[in-house]
């Protein structure tokens, strides 16, 4: 089992990374909405950096629901915790 | 699953990629990529580099990639690779087929700056019947395809009437065959078929017109394979079909092209001879023993053999630096006769116990290239570093130990890929290699005039043809030693010069009984009311020591008196490279001009002398 509070932190540094964003303006309630680099376009650029940070696929379904920083870590910590 | 959140050393990089030197930064970057990289690490370096200041950034390279689907994501990874090769990615991109409108649409694409145009086009997208499953009429696939070559080709023409930014297009793979899969194969016209007319006409496109290029993105999918390259979910929902590996592999490959399309290539390959062209050591282990024709180890330095022959025949100068006794050395071609590479194809040999820089630095200047253009090549690795050490210049290939990696770590490590092969690139190496033998007569020759006059050389000076256009922009933007004025000109300042009748290019075709050297000089003349002013005089190397320069500068004069010029202006910008050519206008007769740095030639007074004995010169009409 891999804690769900290390990998919310960990979806954060991602994002940080692809978004140009310091971690700590990062949250779980992070969205598109709140951070205005989180275009459509940088969207699939966080989907490609998760999908290799935590060697897993998301489908399209799971792409669209990955709304905000904490729904991310939630799908994420569902898929690596099976 | 790896534990660990990221491999690279954040704090450390952003001190270097925020602060540090630009050559700093590109080897760091080099060095980064040669790892591979996680996609967040890349985003995180990218952002760095996009952070520093315009002022103190590579030079830009601005891109607009039209495309039939998302291709964003290569940004952060091209701009990486880019930065290893010194440029930095200022990128647009145009996603969904826009690309007809704007290609027919030249003048505001001017007002962008481009320095290319890149296009990905996706069939799938382009001409969707053709990749779906539904079996068609024939005679409807070769009319869609049909309609979409003459759009793509009425794009391309109105783009060129109005542009030269470069355009890259793209060829397109081969689609994967559905429920086809097991019939129709041995049929002249199933989709497949269709596909392959298509790169003909686009191949025939790049061919037709100047400054368009066909970047082979079918054989780069090929090499990674189609399953691994797209990525099927991620199309439909989101119409971004590559994968993240291919995003990768497309980056890579990418930057090496445009380093082909935009940097100067190499254009001598030195060359170590021992466990490097063949296996086993001469001088230790005879002739006989060395691996280069049979078994694994000697179709391996065979196969390395003939990818450097190819580069040869494609314009690139070969010669050996090696620690040998030069006999030992040639025994081995003696004996293996069927080896891709013979004795006669190294332009200039050095072989004997001297330090390799040395070497190098006699075999650059007997042909006659500064050492930025020479790549030397070794498998050991002190003598590697010793060259690198001592010649910064020059690109060292670390050649290792495993034959079978050698072609790819020659073409990875060295700008040496071809674009475009132009008929001066295939007769060049045998003009370099007459050169030489041509150096070795001189020596043993005492009268120079004599020496000359025996070479039979014939000049050909006029208007250059359409077909010349590439050529003069090439020598134009590297010719350094006999090049008075250093002006580097692009074809549209080319094209501009043709059409103007205060400007004048004249070109400079030579051969003699050694070969032809196909274009060798262009001459851009400009005249005001009074005067004809040189603004560009320049010579390739390969020609140098035939007192050419007279017979061009008499074509000059003669030019100049034809349209009433009463003075020649004659420009000089001296650099580091050209000193060559500081005493050109004094030792001709020319006057310095007070406080600048201009001579002049007064027509009216100077008699015109005829061209010089060693050699005929042949004027051609000019039309304007």
């Amino acid at each position: 089992m891999k804690p769900k509070s290390k990998i919310l932190s960990q979806v954060i540094e991602v994002l940080s990374d692809v978004l140009d964003t310091p971690t700590e303006a990062i949250s779980a309630e992070t969205s598109p909405d709140t951070n205005e680099s989180w275009d459509s376009i940088k969207h699939l650029n966080i989907i490609m950096a998760i999908e290799e940070e935590f060697n897993v696929t998301l489908s399209p379904e799971e792409q669209m629901e990955m709304l905000t920083v904490s729904l991310i870590a939630d799908l994420i910590s569902e898929k690596v915790n099976q | 699953m790896t534990e660990q959140n990221t491999h690279i050393d954040k704090p450390a990089l952003e001190q270097v990629l925020a602060n540090g030197d630009l050559l700093n930064i590109s080897a760091l970057v080099k060095s980064l990529l040669t790892h591979s990289l996680k996609r967040r690490d890349v985003d995180w370096v990218w952002n760095q580099l996009k952070r520093r200041p315009k002022d103190i950034q590579f030079r830009p390279l601005k891109m607009l990639l039209l495309s039939s689907f998302t291709l964003n994501l290569i940004e952060a990874p091209l701009g990486l690779q880019l930065v290893s090769h010194q440029r930095y990615l200022i990128p647009e991109f145009v996603p969904y087929q826009q690309w007809e409108t704007l290609l027919h649409h030249p003048e505001t694409l001017n007002e962008k700056n481009l320095d290319v145009i890149q296009m990905f086009l996706h069939l799938e997208d382009e001409i969707p019947t053709l990749c779906d499953d539904s079996i068609l009429d024939k005679d409807i696939i070769y009319e869609q395809t049909s309609i979409f070559v003459e759009r793509l080709k009425k794009a391309i023409h109105a783009f060129r009437n109005g542009s030269q930014t470069p355009v890259v297009l793209n060829s397109f793979i081969l689609m994967k065959r559905g429920i086809e899969r097991f019939i129709n194969i041995n049929i002249g016209n199933n989709k497949n078929a269709v596909i392959d007319s298509l790169n003909a006409e686009i191949t025939k496109l790049s061919e037709e017109y100047n400054n368009i290029y066909l970047y082979d993105y079918a054989n780069l999918i090929s090499d990674i394979g189609r399953n691994n390259w797209f990525d099927a979910a991620n199309y439909y929902h989101n119409i971004s079909p590559i994968s993240s590996v291919g995003i990768r592999f497309l980056a890579q490959d990418l930057s090496k092209f445009y380093s082909a399309l935009f940097q100067p290539r190499a254009k001598v390959l030195i060359f170590d001879l021992d466990n490097t062209l063949w296996g086993g050591i001469v001088g230790e282990d005879g002739a006989t023993a060395l691996k280069v024709r049979d078994g694994y180890l000697g179709e391996s330095f065979k196969a390395f053999q003939s990818t450097i022959k190819g580069l040869q025949e494609t314009g690139i100068i070969l010669a050996i630096a090696s620690k040998n006794n030069e006999e030992d050395a040639k025994d081995v071609f003696d004996v293996y006769p069927d080896m891709p590479l013979k004795w006669e194809d190294f332009g200039v040999t050095r072989i004997n116990w001297l330090d390799k820089s040395a070497n190098i630095v006699d075999i650059a200047s007997e042909i006659g290239v500064g050492l930025d253009s020479v790549v030397f090549v070794d498998d050991n690795p002190l003598e590697c570093e010793r060259v690198k050490t001592n010649l910064p210049e020059v690109t060292v290939v670390r050649l290792g130990t495993e034959a079978h990696t050698f072609s790819n770590r020659l073409l990875e490590a060295a700008n040496l890929y071809p674009l475009k092969i132009t008929t001066e690139d295939k007769i060049r190496t045998n003009s370099y290699r007459s050169q030489i033998k041509r150096n070795e007569s001189k020596r043993t020759s005492i009268d120079e005039n004599e020496f000359l006059s025996s070479l039979d050389l014939v000049l050909e000076i006029g208007p250059p043809e359409p077909s010349e256009y590439d050529r003069i922009v090439q020598l134009i933007n590297k010719t350094n030693q006999f090049n008075l004025t250093m002006i580097r000109y692009q074809l549209d300042e080319i094209l501009e010069i043709i059409k103007s009748s205060d400007d004048q290019i004249s070109v400079v075709r030579a051969k003699d009984k050694f070969g032809n050297y196909g274009l060798i000089g262009v001459l851009i003349l400009r005249f005001s009311k009074t005067d004809c002013i040189i603004d560009t005089l320049l010579m390739s190397c390969r020609i140098l020591g035939r007192n050419i320069e007279e017979s061009i500068l008499l074509y000059i004069k003669k030019i100049a008196k034809d349209r009433n010029s009463k003075k020649l202006i004659g420009r000089l910008n001296l650099t580091k490279k050209n000193k060559l050519v500081f005493d050109f206008y004094t030792k001709s007769g020319f006057l310095p001009i007070i406080e600048s740095t201009n001579f002049e030639y007064d027509l009216m007074t100077n008699q015109l002398e005829s061209y010089p004995d060693h050699l005929t010169v042949h004027e051609m009409e000019i039309q304007k």
